[in-house]
């Protein structure tokens, strides 16, 4: 008798597991990633800039598994050691630009007057331009490298987490404890940072996992385009637009590095999308 | 009462103006439409000046630059005069709306003239670019949507909605890379690049079109099982009419709006991947002719190409509530 709470346990763990299937996995895949980019040297079984003319351009074989480049530099290496570059430029513009969007989407949700619909208003044309064509701009105009890339994905993803921030604050605002909470005198900063920015962490947290999907997406089409971490930072969307050039002559130089977006995207959506399964069940799948 | 949102709202929330005040008859149509037109104005010129005041953000001295290396200091102060760029910010931005209006996009460095003959030479290849991909994802989005729902959590279901999961996933350009390498370059099939007739336009829409279709997918899946569990649907089965039927003639009605809800969500992709693409098969669009100018510092251009690229995002999402009222007559008579 006294095993069966265990067993009922166990079983409800692994219901958990299989009922949270795309928490589970997308965090699974996020950890390989992380691994990869704390430890890319030490996983390499080369630099990611060592070069060796005698091995250019060579198909993947034992010795290098998934080929090298025009300057003999293994792909492998180069596209674990670059998994750094483009996990970090997701998760720095990502928070940046929720920090931004949380307090615009504070702003125009609770505050009234003039304030609110200044920001509104701001964040209303904002959403009219399109994301990667804004990304696009931001990114020429502060030039190639990590912080115009960081700033054209935070900026140009500030809007849509302002405008969701926004739509939940209004809804909270509306709740009877924000009301109760008004009448014994609570300060307005208290209750907003007490009581409706708590409860919105839901829909914030959520809407930051799907934004880092997105966000490996925009930096590596900015590096694909030649806008983003200029060579020789093994950036994926970089090595992309590099093996793109020898697509005729070395076809697998484009295939790891578009694999990886892939993959990272894909934990990251899983992930989003299981938090939401799992947080909001009021939204159904 | 909250503020509308609307298409500018990109892929966030729902739609809350969909409905027409009760009882609408055409002159409230009309009404209604006049003001999104004002409102998409009044946006337009907003936009216009947030990408004048980011571009005049540009650092380095740009008539130095346009004047090229070996020209005197004299030379570039003439340029930089009759560039207009020794005058007040606010006076540029004056001269640079005046002129949008009169149809002046500025002078383009490169071609030495006013751009925009230029830019509209190249705007067919763009919408047939991203025409093509709106028609892929409704051909492939939609019957795979209604193919997964008929066959809800059985192999065509699952395969379908493993595919729409990994598509999502998958970044635009490495699929067109991929596309490219195995049709073009092995195979040899297809055009690599270009525009140049229907088969060059395979590829580049199949790689624009890939996320818009799993969304699609995916959304036409969710609606349709959700109607094919309604009153109506067993109405209509009662009656003997049959699965096929049903799902022709009642249920694809319903689902269409949900489609092109996401289509007007996903105009800002479609542009914006639509650079990446042109980009990438070097096809003559205006997307291609952006990153062009940005990569010469003709900041005319690139500053013309976004405008542009937001008013056919406007003028899409305008088109899509329109289709709105089409469609669903409901929406038209509250």
């Amino acid at each position: 008798m006294k095993a069966q709470p265990i067993i009922a346990r166990a079983a409800f763990s692994a219901r958990w597991l299989r009922q949270n299937l795309y928490l589970t996995s997308g965090a699974a895949i996020l950890l390989v990633f992380l691994a990869a980019a704390v430890f890319g040297e030490q996983i390499a079984p080369y630099g990611a800039n060592k070069q060796n003319l005698l091995s250019a351009l060579e198909g993947p074989s034992s010795a290098h598994w998934l080929g090298t480049d025009p300057l003999g530099r293994d792909l492998f290496s180069r596209v674990v050691i670059g998994t750094r570059h483009t996990l970090s430029v997701a998760v720095m513009a990502v928070s940046l630009s929720c920090c931004l969007g949380v307090l615009l989407g504070l702003i125009a949700g609770f505050v009234r007057g003039p304030l609110a619909t200044a920001v509104d208003a701001i964040v209303d044309v904002a959403l009219t331009i399109p994301n990667m064509i804004l990304a696009i701009s931001i990114a020429a105009v502060m030039g190639a490298g990590l912080t115009g890339l960081i700033m054209a994905i935070s900026i140009s993803f500030t809007p849509p987490i302002a405008r969701i921030v926004r739509g939940r604050v209004m809804e909270i605002r509306e709740e009877d404890f924000i009301a109760a909470a008004r009448t014994i005198g609570v300060r307005p900063w208290r209750i907003l940072l007490r009581h409706v920015l708590p409860n919105a962490a839901t829909v914030i947290v959520i809407e930051a996992s799907l934004q880092a999907g997105q966000a490996v997406l925009t930096a590596t089409a900015l590096g694909f385009l030649g806008l983003g971490v200029q060579p020789p930072t093994p950036e994926w969307g970089t090595l992309l637009g590099y093996g793109r050039e020898y697509l005729h002559v070395a076809p697998f130089m484009v295939v790891a590095p578009g694999l990886a977006i892939s993959l990272l995207v894909l934990g990251f959506n899983l992930l989003g999308d299981g938090l939401r399964d799992w947080l909001d069940p009021r939204i159904g799948v | 009462m909250e503020a509308p949102t609307d298409g500018a709202g990109a892929g966030f929330g729902t739609r809350r103006d969909w409905a027409l005040p009760a009882l609408a008859g055409p002159r409230a149509v009309f009404r209604f439409l006049g003001l999104r037109l004002l409102r998409a104005v009044a946006i337009a010129f907003a936009v216009v000046t947030i990408i004048f005041f980011l571009f005049s953000l540009v650092p380095g001295d740009q008539a130095a630059y346009l004047a090229g290396p070996g020209s005197t200091q004299a030379e570039i102060d003439n340029l930089r005069q009759s560039l207009g760029l020794n005058d007040p910010l606010l006076v540029q931005y004056a001269r640079h709306v005046t002129g949008l209006l009169r149809g002046d996009f500025g002078t383009s460095e490169v071609f030495r003239s006013d751009p925009l003959p230029f830019i509209l030479d190249r705007i067919p290849a763009t919408l047939a670019l991203t025409g093509a991909a709106i028609g892929l994802t409704i051909l492939i989005g939609i019957p795979a949507g209604l193919v997964s729902a008929m066959f809800h959590t059985r192999l065509p279901d699952l395969t379908i909605s493993f595919s729409v999961v990994a598509l999502l996933a998958v970044p635009n350009f490495w699929l067109g890379l991929l596309l490219l390498s195995l049709f073009s370059v092995q195979l040899g099939w297809l055009p690599s690049f270009g525009f140049s007739g229907p088969a060059s336009l395979i590829l580049p829409s199949l790689a624009l079109a890939a996320r818009l279709v799993a969304l699609v997918a995916r959304m036409t899946r969710g609606v349709t099982i959700d109607e094919l569990g309604k009153d109506y649907v067993r109405t209509a089965r009662s009656k003997g009419l049959g699965r096929t039927a049903i799902l022709m003639r009642h249920v694809l009605r319903n689902v269409m709006i949900p489609t092109l809800t996401v289509i007007g969500l996903q105009t800002g992709y479609l542009l914006g991947g639509s650079v990446v693409i042109e980009r990438l098969f070097a096809w003559p669009g205006i997307g291609d002719m952006m990153i062009n100018a940005i990569g010469q510092r003709d900041y005319a251009v690139a500053q013309a190409v976004t405008i542009l690229f937001v008013v056919a995002f406007l003028v899409i999402n305008l088109v899509v509530e329109l289709l709105y009222l089409l469609i669903n007559p409901r929406m038209r008579t509250a």
